[in-house]
């Protein structure tokens, strides 16, 4: 079997077409459907604090309703062709997704275009999606690790910051956004110049960007897109830590972390290798062995960075019987604290190496996997070289390089702690 | 795409062999005919720990061993347990596939189940489930499979009581793994980048020598037929109001399987097809118009997983905080007696079938997903089902689709429970 892989310059069409809109075609003939995926360099970083939720209520509102299609009738013609699609906005991007057979790949694309292009915002269906979004609000209030996420973030970030808040908005600020404020944000932001499209599935390059131009080409921008940027985050200074009772629940669930870095910092390899082995490798690497496999403290316990176009958390998140709180505490700092004292093991280096680059081809064994790749590697201007270089970028992280970066991120005395279940606020 | 290969070692082990070569992966699963099903009171929940145990180390791979040689050749491995089966799973490169086979030949005869190993998986497995009873959803669930099923095993959820997982023993463990745990009882899957000749001749060399075991004891509970409505209220804090019916439904190998199927594609849609059974649901279903976009609930899905045995149909939605749960329940009964009453129309059907053929192709995309779906039906039923699953689907009528909607979802069938928060926001919803 032909096992070079399938993202390479050579591999990889990529276009511009005249409006700005950037197109990559991944051809693959195994399976007969086609993934779409679209990303936009926009999102909740430009809804200043009173219309927090801004772009999440605007973009989820995009298919309730466009030029030629009812809701009813988008949802019909979805399900009628066993057809997927749906669209949301993060705090950096905005991205959409759509799945089809290659026989109905025309119809996702005119679909995904009238969407993303021409939404109307009914006042009926908008208002209902309103609802659907507070209604939803008021449940994840009681999602324990839910509250002690957004807490978290609330805690790491300061409150002039996009990351202090989620995306989704509050209640307060959702029931205030007007459906003139939703129309306002999409003519604003939505744009071609700041798009791009990927496809991956059984059709010809030359084909597929054909049909795009045809359903996207007559998208126009106006002026120049907003700078797309996130501000600096400063180290936390002190221990910022807040517990939120909720009635009901058995385990509390916490989120224990810090401002982290960007995908594109030249630290970025050294702490995420660091965080592999840290919380992530195998059984949530050595968190997992301390807090659950030794101590047996935990179910889950585990460690992400969210490194984005700014500087996104670095966290541990871990669910554990109130009684056992402390316990857990104390083990995910003793292990932060030998994370920052002492070099990684060329065993464990090793071993994280191994990982990363031998499970590459796991992770583009699919349509999906390899257009979420592409994205990425578009977003953060990798190059379609990437995965060739990326296994020399793996192995030439030492450990001294991890150490460093684990003593310039995490800190003992300083950082952040939301706790969200039975525990009392005084705990 | 390929044939499926079937063989049969003289131990009594099942293999089950897809080459598929687009990609240089291949995945290699083991499923045991043993889950919550073969469980009895004082030890329910221990399938899933006996699976929790498997990571814990035999005589020649130690604890975290098996971890460290997964990582080390870029490979994911996991394990879960269901009512049905416990399957165990690694997804590797191609080149280390070998990999798979010596772990799982050696975990099937030879896991040791340490008492202090034993000792902080218990925690552990307590925390799993402490973690899932944060969620309102599952406490109703337990509570409406205890009421459907007062015979039968699925009377409890698979994982297990609290009460028996703070009180079973290592002996009670190792015993269960030693009852169920043999190539009798098992079936290897296998899908990916391979020559099925060659795999087979590694299978028979990894797993051929592992002795045949006893007998399997067999599950002899049959749910006697339900004679009326069994209704449950559970009232707890919480942020809106819960609703789940669950409807006895039939068994994989029923015949009435595929216009059940067809049936809950109407009313639900045929949402992703993972093995799990459950999908997002349809935005043009019939529940999602009368449920979700009238404004009742925030939520509403149709559920029917293959089974061994006859299981449920399952009908849950959340309530729109404010919205009484009495009117819930009216708008999905209505609809379940709307598709009782009336055949659904040809659009609707052809809209089914459709949405089954392209979650087929979906599904087929990636190796995992295919031996997934291979071991779970031949646990249930036979995997030869995989291969006529869209052919069968394709003979269902719509006569078919009515009848089975008069024979299931009849209110005598039902088991009703309502999760009611206990707390203000609860006197709020009540208004």
């Amino acid at each position: 079997m032909n096992s070079t892989l399938p993202i390479t310059p050579e591999t990889i069409t990529r276009v511009t077409l005249a409006n700005g809109l950037t197109i990559l075609v991944k051809d693959n003939p195994n399976n007969a459907s086609v993934t779409l995926r679209g990303r936009m360099r926009a999102g909740g970083l430009f809804d200043a604090p009173p219309v927090n939720g801004l772009a999440h209520f605007a973009t989820a509102a995009l298919q309730r309703g466009t030029r030629k299609r009812t809701f009813q009738k988008l949802n019909e013609e979805l399900d009628r062709f066993g057809m997927s699609f749906g669209i949301g906005a993060g705090t950096e991007t905005i991205g959409f997704s759509g799945k089809a057979l290659v026989e109905d790949f025309d119809r996702l694309l005119n679909l995904a275009a009238d969407v993303v292009m021409h939404p109307i915002f009914p006042r009926s269906e908008t208002e209902k999606l309103r609802a659907e979004i507070l209604a939803n609000l008021k449940q994840a209030d009681d999602d324990t690790q839910h509250v002690a996420y957004r807490e978290f973030r609330k805690l790491c970030y300061p409150a002039s910051h996009p990351y202090h808040r989620l995306s989704d908005g509050t209640a307060t600020t959702v029931k205030r956004l007007t459906l003139n404020q939703l129309r306002e944000f999409h003519a604003r932001y939505f744009r071609p110049d700041v798009t791009t499209l990927v496809i991956v599935g059984d059709l010809r390059a030359d084909h597929a960007i054909e049909k795009i131009e045809r359903a996207f080409g007559k998208w126009r921008a106006r002026g120049t897109p907003e700078p797309h940027a996130i501000p600096v985050a400063s180290p936390l200074k002190q221990i910022a830590r807040r517990v939120f009772p909720l009635d009901g629940k058995t385990q509390a669930d916490l989120v224990l972390g810090y401002p982290g870095l960007r995908r594109t910092d030249p630290d970025y390899y050294a702490l995420s290798i660091g965080d592999l082995i840290f919380g992530r490798l195998g059984l949530y690497g050595r968190l997992g062995e301390n807090v659950r496999e030794r101590q047996g403290l935990a179910y889950y316990v585990f460690s992400s960075i969210e490194a984005g176009i700014g500087a996104g958390p670095w966290s541990v998140r871990a669910g554990v019987n109130p009684k056992n709180l402390d316990r857990a505490l104390e083990g995910i700092l003793a292990e932060i604290a030998r994370l920052r004292s002492a070099q990684v093991t060329q065993d464990e280096l090793s071993e994280a190496r191994d990982f990363i680059t031998g499970s590459l081809a796991l992770r583009l064994e699919t349509n999906d996997g390899v257009a979420a790749t592409l994205s990425d590697i578009e977003l953060f201007d990798l190059g379609l070289d990437y995965l060739q270089r990326y296994p020399q970028i793996v192995r030439a992280i030492s450990a001294e390089q991890i150490l460093a970066a684990a003593q310039k991120y995490a800190q003992i005395e300083n950082y952040a702690l939301a706790i969200a279940g039975p525990v009392d606020r005084r705990q | 795409m390929s044939e499926i290969r079937e063989a049969h070692l003289d131990n009594g082990l099942t293999v089950l062999l897809k080459p598929v070569r687009t990609a240089p992966v291949a995945t290699f699963w083991v499923w045991y005919r043993v889950g919550s099903r073969n469980e009895v009171p004082g030890i329910t929940g221990i399938s899933h720990w006996v699976e929790h145990m498997m990571f814990k180390g035999t005589p020649t791979l130690s604890k975290g061993e098996i971890m460290h040689l997964i990582n080390r050749n870029g490979g994911v491995d996991n394990a879960f347990t269901s009512s049905d089966y416990t399957a165990y799973f690694e997804l590797l490169p191609s080149d280390r596939i070998d990999l798979a086979l010596r772990i799982e030949s050696d975990r099937m005869v030879n896991a040791l189940f340490e008492p202090e190993e034993v000792a902080s998986e218990r925690t552990v497995i307590i925390s799993e489930r402490e973690g899932a009873e944060n969620e309102p959803r599952f406490w109703l669930g337990e509570e409406v499979l205890a009421a459907a099923f007062k015979v039968h095993p699925y009377h409890h959820d698979t994982i297990g009581w609290k009460i028996d997982l703070e009180t079973m023993t290592r002996d009670d463990l190792y015993s269960h793994y030693k009852t169920y745990y043999a190539p009798n009882n098992a079936v290897i899957v296998a899908a990916g980048d391979f020559d099925a000749d060659e795999m087979l001749a590694k299978i028979q060399k990894a797993f051929g020598a592992l002795p045949r075991g006893k007998d399997i004891p067999p599950v002899k509970s049959v749910e006697p037929p339900q004679e009326g409505e069994r209704r449950v209220v559970l009232r707890r804090p919480g942020p809106t109001s819960y609703f789940h019916a669950a409807y006895h439904a039939p068994k994989a190998s029923a015949p009435d399987y595929f216009p059940v199927f067809v049936l809950v594609g109407v009313l639900t849609g045929v949402g992703g097809m993972s093995f799990s059974g459950h999908g997002s649901p349809g935005r043009s279903s019939r529940l999602y118009r009368a449920l979700v976009e009238t404004g009742l609930a925030v939520d509403v899905d149709c559920s029917f997983r293959a089974t061994i045995d006859p299981g449920t149909l399952d009908v849950t939605a959340t309530a729109r905080p404010g919205v009484a749960i009495e009117k819930v329940e009216r708008a999905i009964f209505a609809e379940l007696e709307k598709i009782a009453t009336k055949r659904i129309t040809e659009n609707e059907f052809a809209k089914v079938l459709k949405q089954a053929r392209s979650q087929f192709v979906y599904a087929a995309d990636g190796v995992m997903n295919v031996g997934g779906w291979l071991g779970q039906l031949e646990v249930v039923a036979s995997y030869k089902m995989y291969e006529t699953f869209l052919d069968n689907l394709n003979k269902v009528t719509r006569a078919d689709v009515l009848r089975v909607a008069q024979k299931y979802l009849g209110e005598t069938n039902r088991t009703v429970g309502w999760f009611v928060p206990s707390n203000d926001g609860a006197r709020k919803g009540r208004r």
